[in-house]
């Protein structure tokens, strides 16, 4: 129902201009907003910010009620929690294949390549040295060629164990600098809970620290799968490996720690100070561990399987031979790949090494068994000869690498997906942001305009007077 | 779902998109670069096992190639030396029957003392022949000379050991000849002394004579006692019959050729004296028996049969004329006697068989022509006529088969023939023979192994061909997908770089001016 219209008065232009003002002043947030989001368009973990509008309350009077102009609500971060956990959770996959795929890849080059397959061709070379010597007329001075042989086979599985040790090594310094990241990471997260929550008392959201925050703790995520619970205050549970890392400002640490373990020591990652263990979920600092303990282990073992066959069977045929100097010597010592070592004594006279059972010159029947442990094992038929062993240590450990590759290649695309849909929707738009800034300058000028004409009117009005 | 365009969104999506396509760029061009498909054992590890187990057989079946080829060494060695020693007991034959004629006398037979002694040395350098420092004769005592004199006789000092070498996977072989079997000390054998040739026929093929060496092509002279000289070309001529027809022809019958009635060679009838020979430095008449003179009209040729095998029916051997069916023989060997009736023989094999199922042991082998008795060990024996039909005999292998003694017959014949006593010379010439026989078997069998070599070789080549041909199929890159693959991705990566470049050109900034 219309009523009669209300006299203009002073004070009803005072009610346009203060219209007029909210709307420059919304403006004007607006225009700071998108100044905002085009400063921090590279920004790291940031997520672009709206500004939310509101009508104010409007005046009711006879007739009706008339606005009172715009205000300015609040301003928003754009972004969906729920792709940001999985793809925090998705990131942790990825870091953990990635540690794993590095260190088999590292693993490959210590074994060599198609083209230079290290103990490969030591372990040929060997065999075809004994298969030289057994050939008629039996030449004593090729006995000298298979110690040289058995010499470089013998660096070969040194030079490998030194390798694996080394590498063994490198990922205990990663473990113990990811481990002290990782310390850095929860440190920062319970600082920024403690600002966040600070800030965010007066009921307003604290969106850039807040974004530093979730950065912080998708830097976790690299590290370890972790579970977030925010609460009320604003402030946001860390949760890794079943334990409460962070709660509101409060932090449990981690450690690297070596203990005791047999004749040497292990490298492990408790938490501080009570040292309990953790048993890391999926993420770098895990895939770490999994290559050192697993994979680059697996890989030591298998070799020094290789190494006590090699020492075994030779060793078995050797010493049934005869020479001159009486019954054949252990040609090799030791168990394992660091310990095995060719005989001193057959080093410092190569005539020690036999060649057959009687002691003749000629007798060829031990070296010829010998030569033919490359292709066949003693035990029989169905056990691998040591070749076949080696191989197969080499097949399981590209058959692996392959793998790791493809899951890494695979995870790389849910992350590159999940990144995408992620800067989609919490990413800077120059274009949009653009477009924001002509609309929030023509909602100035408009607003500017208004106030212009109650000037006039205030004009016209003091003329008359 | 509508996608909401970001800068960063654009950023991700677009250095994705130029990583992959750098990524698939590398990998073609690390494929052309090396021509190899697997660089790394993770490029493909099914292929990695494969590849490596084809390396190592590459290596292995170069390492058996290595082994033929030294083995060669060694055989081949042997070889030499075993027809030089062919060649010393030839002579020494030779010397056995010229000083047990009606020329030789004392002077003659000192200086052939002298001849044997000299070629008893050079035995003992070739039977002490050395490859690389090792005596190849010496068993697998390799390390000293097998040969020494040891009071005032030859002694053997090596073993009997075998050498073997691996020629194969799965196949080894003997190498060596132990040295011992020239001083007795592996077998006792028995030289056939009858020719078992084929009687010649029209139909011989000229290729079958002199026990399979065969006849040189080509034109022969034929004088006769008027001074007319007949000149006649038998090349092309495949058979006997040919021949003669061609003698008669150019001679234009005023000479007859025929074949004897033996079976043996040729005999040529005309006007005595007649002379045979050869025209321009050829072999031809030589090689038909024929090349020589008679004062008579009747010029008898040379024995020229060809040689029998296992297949040769003994109805086609003129030795056995007559003699057939065979009957029964008896072998005396360590203290019993076996009977061995052979009156089903209708082959050579035949008869070589049946001697083997009676005698577990023993071998009865043909070599040019002749029969040969080997029996194991150093023990001797006896085969003799075991009945009425005379078969021992008429094979040639009556008689006591004995341990080879190189170094015994010719401390023998020295003494013989500085005796004086030409009976004695006589009687070393068969056991002279009976070692050629024995040397010649072991040339036969040093060249059965120098073929198996050769086979060997022959073999691990073609398997060396076939593991790189697979190898090659299972590393190595095809080259044209690789270059089209390569050009492919050169053109996806440049074009990600075109369109990057083309869309982060533009935005609204640009236009808000």
């Amino acid at each position: 129902m219309c009523g009669k219209p209300e006299r203009t008065t002073m004070s009803g232009l005072n009610a346009i201009m203060d219209n007029s003002l909210s709307a420059l002043l919304a403006a004007q947030a607006g225009l700071a907003t998108s100044g905002h989001n085009i400063a921090n368009a590279n920004t790291p973990g940031f997520n672009r910010q709206d500004v939310i509008f509101g009508t104010r309350r409007p005046e009711v009077l006879g007739y009706g009620s008339i606005g009172r102009g715009v205000e300015v609500m609040g301003i928003r971060r754009i972004q969906d929690e729920f792709l940001l956990n999985n793809m925090r959770s998705q990131t942790s996959r990825l870091h953990s294949y990635a540690a794993v795929d590095t260190a088999l890849y590292d693993i490959e080059g210590i074994l060599g390549s198609i083209d230079n397959d290290h103990l490969g061709d030591a372990l040929n070379n060997f065999f075809s040295a004994w298969n030289d010597l057994a050939q008629p007329p039996v030449n004593n001075s090729l006995k000298l060629n298979v110690v040289s042989k058995a010499q470089t086979l013998v660096a070969d599985f040194h030079a490998i164990e030194e390798a694996l040790r080394s590498l063994e090594t490198d990922l205990e310094k990663s473990i113990q600098a990811e481990t002290e990241n990782l310390n850095r990471l929860l440190q920062d997260i319970g600082e920024l809970n403690r600002q966040v929550m600070a800030a965010e008392s007066n009921g307003h959201p604290a969106n850039d620290l807040r974004d530093q925050r979730d950065l912080r703790i998708s830097q976790l995520a690299e590290l370890a799968e972790i579970s977030v619970l925010e609460r009320e205050d604003g402030s946001k549970d860390i949760i890794l490996a079943g334990r409460t890392m962070v709660a509101r400002d409060r932090v449990t640490l981690f450690e690297g720690i070596y203990r005791p373990d047999g004749d040497g020591y292990t490298f492990a990652v408790v938490t501080e100070g009570n040292q309990q263990d953790v048993n890391l979920s999926p993420g770098k600092l895990e895939g770490l561990l999994a290559a050192r303990d697993v994979h680059v282990r697996e890989v030591r073992e298998q070799l020094d399987a290789v190494a006590r066959q090699l020492i075994s069977e030779v060793n078995g045929l050797h010493t049934q031979g005869l020479t001159a100097g009486g019954r054949g010597v252990l040609f090799f010592t030791g168990d394992s790949m660091s310990t095995i070592e060719i005989n001193e004594s057959l080093v410092s006279n190569e005539n020690l090494v036999a060649t057959g059972r009687t002691g003749t010159t000629a007798d060829n029947e031990i070296a010829l068994a010998i030569a033919d442990l490359g292709r066949a094992s003693l035990v029989g038929p169905n056990r691998k000869s040591i070749n076949e062993s080696y191989r197969s240590v080499v097949t399981d450990v590209a058959g692996k690498l392959n793998s790791f590759d493809f899951m890494v290649e695979n995870q790389l695309s849910v992350v590159a997906s999940l990144s995408a849909r992620m800067a989609s929707i919490s990413g800077v738009s120059l274009d949009e942001e653009g477009a924001n800034l002509v609309r929030f300058q023509n909602s100035y000028n408009a607003a500017a305009k208004v106030i212009a004409t109650v000037q006039e009117m205030y004009d016209t009005l003091l003329a008359i007077v | 779902m509508t996608i909401r365009i970001t800068d960063s969104y654009l950023s991700a999506i677009m250095v994705g998109d130029m990583n992959r396509s750098l990524a698939g760029l590398l990998e073609q061009q690390r494929m052309a670069g090396s021509m190899q498909r697997v660089n790394s054992y993770s490029d493909d590890p099914r292929a990695v096992g494969t590849i490596q187990r084809l390396n190592a057989l590459i290596t292995r079946n170069n390492s058996y190639l290595t082994n033929v080829s030294r083995s060669r060494t060694l055989v081949d060695g042997t070889d030499i030396a075993l027809q030089d020693l062919s060649e010393i007991l030839a002579d020494v034959r030779v010397i056995a029957l010229r000083e047990s004629s009606s020329l030789a006398n004392g002077e003659t037979m000192t200086n052939a003392a002298n001849e044997v002694e000299n070629l008893v040395g050079r035995m003992m350098e070739v039977l002490n022949t050395s490859i690389e420092g090792h005596y190849i004769f010496a068993g697998q005592r390799t390390e000293d000379a097998p040969f020494v004199f040891k009071n005032g006789s030859v002694t053997y000092v090596g073993d009997g050991g075998e050498i073997n070498g691996r020629t194969g996977p799965n196949s080894t072989m003997v190498l060596n000849i132990a040295g011992d079997v020239f001083m007795g000390g592996q077998s006792s054998s028995l030289a056939g002394g009858i020719n078992l040739g084929l009687g010649l026929r029209d139909s011989t093929l000229l290729t079958d004579l002199n026990l399979g060496e065969g006849w040189d092509s080509g034109s022969i002279s034929i004088t006769t006692g008027s001074g007319t000289v007949h000149q006649i070309d038998l090349a092309g001529a495949v058979t006997i019959g040919d021949v003669i027809s061609r003698i008669e022809a150019g001679t234009k019958g005023t000479i007859t050729a025929e074949i004897d009635p033996d079976g043996f060679g040729l005999v040529i009838n005309g006007n005595g004296p007649l002379v045979v020979g050869e025209v321009s430095d050829g072999t031809t008449a030589g090689s038909l028996g024929i090349n020589t003179s008679t004062d008579g009209n009747t010029l008898r040729g040379s024995d020229i049969r060809s040689a029998p095998d296992r297949d040769t029916l003994l109805s086609d051997i003129s030795a056995l004329e007559g003699k057939l069916p065979l009957g029964a023989l008896d072998i005396v060997w360590e203290g019993s006697i076996t009977n061995l009736n052979l009156g089903t023989a209708v082959t050579l094999g035949d008869v070589m068989d049946q001697f083997a199922s009676a005698m577990p042991g023993m071998e009865l082998n043909l070599l040019d022509g002749y029969l040969q008795v080997v029996g194991p060990g150093a023990t001797a024996f006896t085969i003799r006529d075991g009945d009425a039909s005379g078969t021992a005999s008429a094979l040639g292998i009556s008689g006591e088969g004995t341990p080879a003694r190189m170094f015994g017959i010719m401390e023998d014949l020295q003494a013989a023939l500085n005796a004086e006593d030409k009976d004695a010379v006589h009687g070393a010439v068969s056991e002279l023979m009976a070692l050629s026989r024995t040397m010649t078997g072991l040339l036969v069998k040093n060249g059965g192994r120098q073929n198996d070599l050769d086979w060997a070789d022959g073999i691990l080549r073609q398997r060396d061909e076939r593991l790189r041909t697979n190898l090659s199929l299972e590393r190595d890159v095809d080259v044209a997908r690789v270059a089209a693959d390569l050009s492919r991705a050169q053109a996806s990566y440049q074009a990600s770089l075109l369109v990057t470049s083309k869309i982060f050109g533009n935005n609204l900034m640009q236009y808000l001016r």
